[in-house]
């Protein structure tokens, strides 16, 4: 997979504040980025920048080879951008509203026709083709933007806080159609607040603090990197203790817990454990060979709060 | 040469055909006025008819004959074009006034910018777009064209050193009334870039353009004129004076439009 999207130490700033501080970023083709990072972190400006609103103060961007300071309307071009306070025409009419923006990227009129029954369907809106924007529900005004975004048949879609301010249906139906956009083979560069949104169905992500980078990679790895120590839990038949004397021998083995102080059930042992899977399959086997009866060995996997947690310190600009 | 491709292109532009109505009602501002444009009209017709007389004109008469058949000639046009005038500078400002305020109140801005337009193009498409939908403008361009060759005709004809008024005066009658509906037009625009409220936006443009009128006119020209004693050049003064200041408001106005876009891009 190539790269579409770069940042070469981007750095904006506002006076004496650094909104951003010496950006490197990339973005793989066909990816889902999930941006991510505490109100103030910088999510907006830099997605501001990428969509050429804002100039950086240092450093460059590039969207599919266009440069966001040299070639700004060659970016225009191959993205569409959802802004986090997005708003519409109200005096339009739904179909109106996709017909205007695709004349706006020279879709000439006798495709715009279909298309725009296309995007309606894609969106499902369909029905609603014919009313004023002003008379559909927020969520259903979300979609017709994000329908918006795609009038062009953009190659990187650049949404900020998609699914803020929308009940738990239209963000369930706002996931589905995010997913729905991959499988299409778009780039999905998008921010939002909401953390297991953002675990559900990005391939990878990035965490800003306070304007600087503080993480960032794919999803799995960086789980996997951040964990220290992996975090093994153990069920066994009967009492614990005799499990818990045969790890204190352990080397690879710390901070054995047990019992309500630990906050677990009575049969259940949980300890760290520093080694690879090889280790980790052999101390298994041991424990068989030792008598133990064992339930179940499972290893506890963080989520992306745990990650968010470990990687920030709350510090805002 | 260069603007006939460009005109075109610009009257192409989605921006453009929106503003005249193309896609959607943009301006409810200016339909709310258009309702009420046979009062507007009725009392253009009267503010045409006091301010139609143009006293530079009526100062260099004296007991000339033959000045006194020009202003005979030109009165009627000219009071035609005074009414045209003052009309378009009241809807100019409607139509203006609300284009990026409500851009900016209904936070459709920023979509609008990712749109692969310049800005100059976006504001532009926006503003003779909008002004479009007033039909005055072959009326206008016949009315100057007619008064402006009249005069100079005439006063050239009559010799002297009234040749040199005949320039300077078909000239500024050329220019002066698009100058003034243009200045109308670029402070509702002015004002609209600064203020999120459409409404604020159109009593601050009201304000500039009753102001400018008030203080801008060929009486208070001539007035200074008299007080410095330039009475040689009074004509002169009182004809280029006020054309002078509203082609430089023009000016200064779309470069600061420009800036204003330009910061409220960084902000």
């Amino acid at each position: 997979m190539s790269t579409i999207i770069e940042f070469q130490n981007v750095t904006k700033k506002y006076g004496d504040l650094t909104a951003l501080n010496d950006l490197n970023l990339t973005v793989e083709e066909g990816a889902v980025f999930g941006f991510i990072g505490p109100n103030g972190a910088g999510k907006t400006t830099t997605m501001r920048i990428l969509t050429t609103l804002l100039k950086p103060t240092g450093g460059e961007a590039w969207v599919a080879g266009h440069s966001v300071t040299k070639d700004p309307r060659g970016v225009r071009r191959v993205i569409g951008y959802m802004p986090d306070f997005f708003g519409v025409y109200e005096d339009m009419k739904v179909w109106e509203y996709l017909d205007f923006f695709a004349a706006c990227y020279d879709v000439p009129e006798i495709t715009r026709i279909g298309m725009v029954d296309d995007l309606l369907a894609l969106v499902d809106l369909g029905h609603k083709k014919d009313a004023y924007v002003e008379s559909l529900s927020r969520g259903m005004k979300q979609r017709l933007c994000l329908a918006r975004t795609l009038a062009h048949d953009p190659q990187v879609l650049i949404l900020d806080e998609p699914a803020s301010g929308l009940d738990p249906r239209a963000r369930i139906e706002m996931r589905e159609l995010l997913q729905e956009l991959q499988n299409m083979g778009k780039t999905i560069f998008f921010s939002s607040h909401i953390l297991s949104e953002v675990a559900d169905i990005c391939t990878s992500i990035a965490i800003l603090e306070a304007g600087n980078l503080v993480a960032h990679g794919d999803m799995e790895e960086m789980k996997q990197q951040l964990r220290a120590h992996r975090l093994i839990q153990v069920k066994v038949l009967g009492e614990t203790t005799p499990l818990q004397e045969f790890l204190l021998g352990k080397t690879a083995v710390h901070s054995i817990a047990s019992g309500e102080e630990a906050d677990l059930p009575p049969d259940v042992v949980r300890f760290d454990f520093s080694g690879d899977d090889e280790s980790l399959s052999a101390l298994l086997n041991q424990m068989v060979q030792a008598g133990l009866r064992i339930v179940s060995f499972q290893e506890e996997i963080g989520d992306l709060e745990d990650v968010f947690l470990q990687v920030t310190q709350g510090i805002v600009n | 040469m260069i603007a006939l491709p460009w005109l075109k292109t610009l009257r192409q532009n989605p921006i453009y055909q929106r503003e005249r109505g193309g896609w959607g009602n943009p301006n409810r501002y200016y339909a709310n006025l258009s309702r009420y444009s046979p009062f507007i009209v009725l009392a253009v017709i009267v503010l045409g008819v006091c301010a139609g007389f143009n006293p530079g004109l009526i100062a260099g008469i004296d007991n000339n004959d033959a000045l006194t058949a020009v202003w005979v000639l030109l009165c009627l046009p000219g009071i035609l074009l005074t009414m045209l005038t003052l009309y378009s500078s009241f809807m100019a400002p409607a139509l203006t006034a609300p284009l990026i305020s409500t851009e900016r109140a209904h936070q459709t801005w920023d979509v609008l910018r990712t749109t692969p337009y310049s800005l100059n193009t976006i504001l532009l498409a926006k503003l003779f777009g909008a002004l479009s939908r007033l039909r005055i403008w072959p009326v206008l361009f016949a009315l100057t064209l007619f008064q402006g060759f009249t005069l100079f005709c005439l006063l050239t004809f009559l010799g002297g050193e009234l040749a040199v008024y005949g320039w300077l005066a078909g000239l500024m009658t050329l220019l002066r009334p698009w100058l003034e509906i243009l200045f109308a037009a670029f402070a509702g625009m002015f004002f609209s870039i600064i203020v999120r409220s459409a409404t604020t936006a159109l009593v601050g443009a009201y304000t500039a353009v009753v102001l400018f009128k008030l203080f801008n006119s060929n009486t208070v020209w001539l007035v200074m004129a008299n007080y410095v004693e330039a009475d040689g050049f009074l004509f002169i003064i009182s004809l280029i004076g006020p054309a002078l200041v509203y082609g430089t408001a023009v000016i200064l106005l779309w470069l600061g439009i420009v800036r204003q876009a330009r910061k409220l891009a960084d902000e």
